[in-house]
């Protein structure tokens, strides 16, 4: 079964190779694509029949959290620690590359589907950091007051004694999946396309004595326009 | 309410049975639409003045969690097997709709269209936790005070969605079509916990969509 699905994929990709470049136009078939949802890629239109689309998207998401003694009315004498500040960023990044095999249309419609293999990368703290320098130092004193310990939760239970930078850590998730597509070149320069996409994800990670695996799918449209050069 | 439904069912279906066949054309009409937000569907030009489009969403997560104890006990202690806790979620969003499209003005291949559109979404998540603890003395086990043993729980929500957007559709060939449709949309929801909690609200936003249709 598996055997036969790589020679079919192999005896694709040899045919779509060995296939005759379009005859000399005046059509630009390398191009850059900007797509939706999110996503930039480049798309090389080797031959008539035969195509490769590389593309990506990245996120950077970070979000502050303060926490201000002073609104915590602590008990008149006591110890008031400066505002802690808490920060994590985030990093999202996606590429993924699709060998896209025209199926019909004529000129200038394309029909084509395509497989897609891509990762996902995420980067970002294990935990969120205490940035404000000796903040933490004063957090134990305060935890069994106003404030209680539920507001620093982001310290984990552990006050911290001096600034923390963050612990980073960087998730590899592999995305496969199918599109189904039409393109249409507007001109030489500028083309619309329109796609169904099935993605199956799925990734497997340890932390400590916990073992976390997870498997996703889904079906949805994306458009896009692609300028060639 | 429901009778409200029905005239309107009714009325529309009047109004499409009513409405005058195009003129015979080559260019086919029905189709596959690819449409951000994410979705994908079939349209049907009925008429030139009139068509449907069925438009459909799906994503499902299923995650499995295995913590196992027997990695936090310090060598040589005997415990076998080794107490573990395995969670199973399983999150699924499906999402269908159904657009009615009235057009209010067509000149060459550029048609303006108004679209009024029913929808249901649906969202569920199943978890499921079995706890492993048979290597662990009923003494240990009893001091844990864990909430049930093998615990299932479910939770769902079902949005039905009420919408009305002003398009435009311009067809790029006899096989290929683009559109833009911008316009309001009123959702309702019913959110239920296991039977035990159940909570409603609703949502009237402005939404935004393009796309394209692959004709066959």
């Amino acid at each position: 079964m598996s055997r036969s699905v790589v020679a079919r994929i192999c005896g694709g990709v040899i045919l779509a190779v060995c296939a005759a470049p379009a005859a000399a136009q005046d059509e630009g078939r390398i191009g850059l694509v900007f797509a939706l949802p999110r996503a930039v890629g480049v798309q090389w239109d080797m031959f008539d029949r035969f195509g490769v689309r590389v593309d990506g998207s990245y996120d950077r998401h970070q979000s502050t959290f303060t926490i201000d003694y002073r609104r915590a009315l602590p008990p008149p004498g006591s110890p008031v620690p400066p505002p802690q500040t808490t920060t994590s960023t985030r990093h999202l990044t996606t590429l993924s590359v699709s060998p896209l095999f025209t199926i019909g249309g004529a000129r200038p419609l394309k029909i084509y589907v395509a497989p897609q293999v891509g990762v996902s990368i995420n980067r970002g703290p294990a935990r969120s950091a205490i940035l404000s320098p000796g903040a933490g130092a004063v957090v134990g004193s305060i935890t069994g007051g106003v404030v209680g310990s539920g507001s620093v939760e982001v310290g984990l239970g552990d006050p911290p004694t001096e600034s923390e930078r963050p612990e980073l850590e960087t998730h590899y998730r592999l995305e496969t999946g199918a599109l189904f597509g039409a393109s249409y070149r507007l001109s030489d320069r500028f083309a619309l396309f329109g796609e169904a996409r099935l993605r199956v994800a799925g990734d497997e990670r340890s932390r400590g004595a916990t073992n976390l695996k997870s498997r996703s799918v889904g079906l949805g449209g994306a458009i896009g326009g692609i300028l060639y050069f | 309410m429901t009778q409200t439904v029905v005239r309107l069912a009714v009325t529309c279906t009047l109004v499409v049975c009513a409405a005058v066949p195009a003129a015979a054309q080559d260019d086919p009409r029905i189709g596959v639409t690819f449409a951000f937000p994410g979705a994908v569907g079939v349209q049907w030009d009925v008429t030139d003045a009139f068509g449907l489009r069925a438009d459909a969403a799906f994503s499902r997560t299923r995650s499995e969690s295995t913590s196992d104890f027997g990695e936090l006990l310090p060598r040589g202690v005997g415990i076998t097997p080794f107490p573990s806790i395995t969670t199973v979620t399983t999150i699924q969003h499906t999402s269908i709709g159904l657009s009615a499209m009235w057009a209010v003005h067509s000149r060459d291949q550029l048609k303006v269209y108004v679209a009024p559109r029913i929808g249901v979404r649906v969202f569920r998540q199943d978890s499921e936790t079995d706890y492993d603890l048979s290597g662990l003395p009923p003494a240990v086990v009893a001091a844990l005070s864990l909430p049930r043993l093998d615990e299932e729980l479910s939770f769902s929500e079902t949005s039905p969605e009420f919408g009305v957007s002003l398009g435009a559709s311009y067809r790029l060939g006899p096989r290929f079509g683009v559109f833009v449709e911008t316009g309001a949309e009123y959702t309702r929801g019913t959110f239920e916990t296991a039977g035990v909690l159940e909570s409603r609200h609703s949502t009237f936003a402005i939404r935004s969509g393009i796309g394209a249709v692959l004709y066959f």
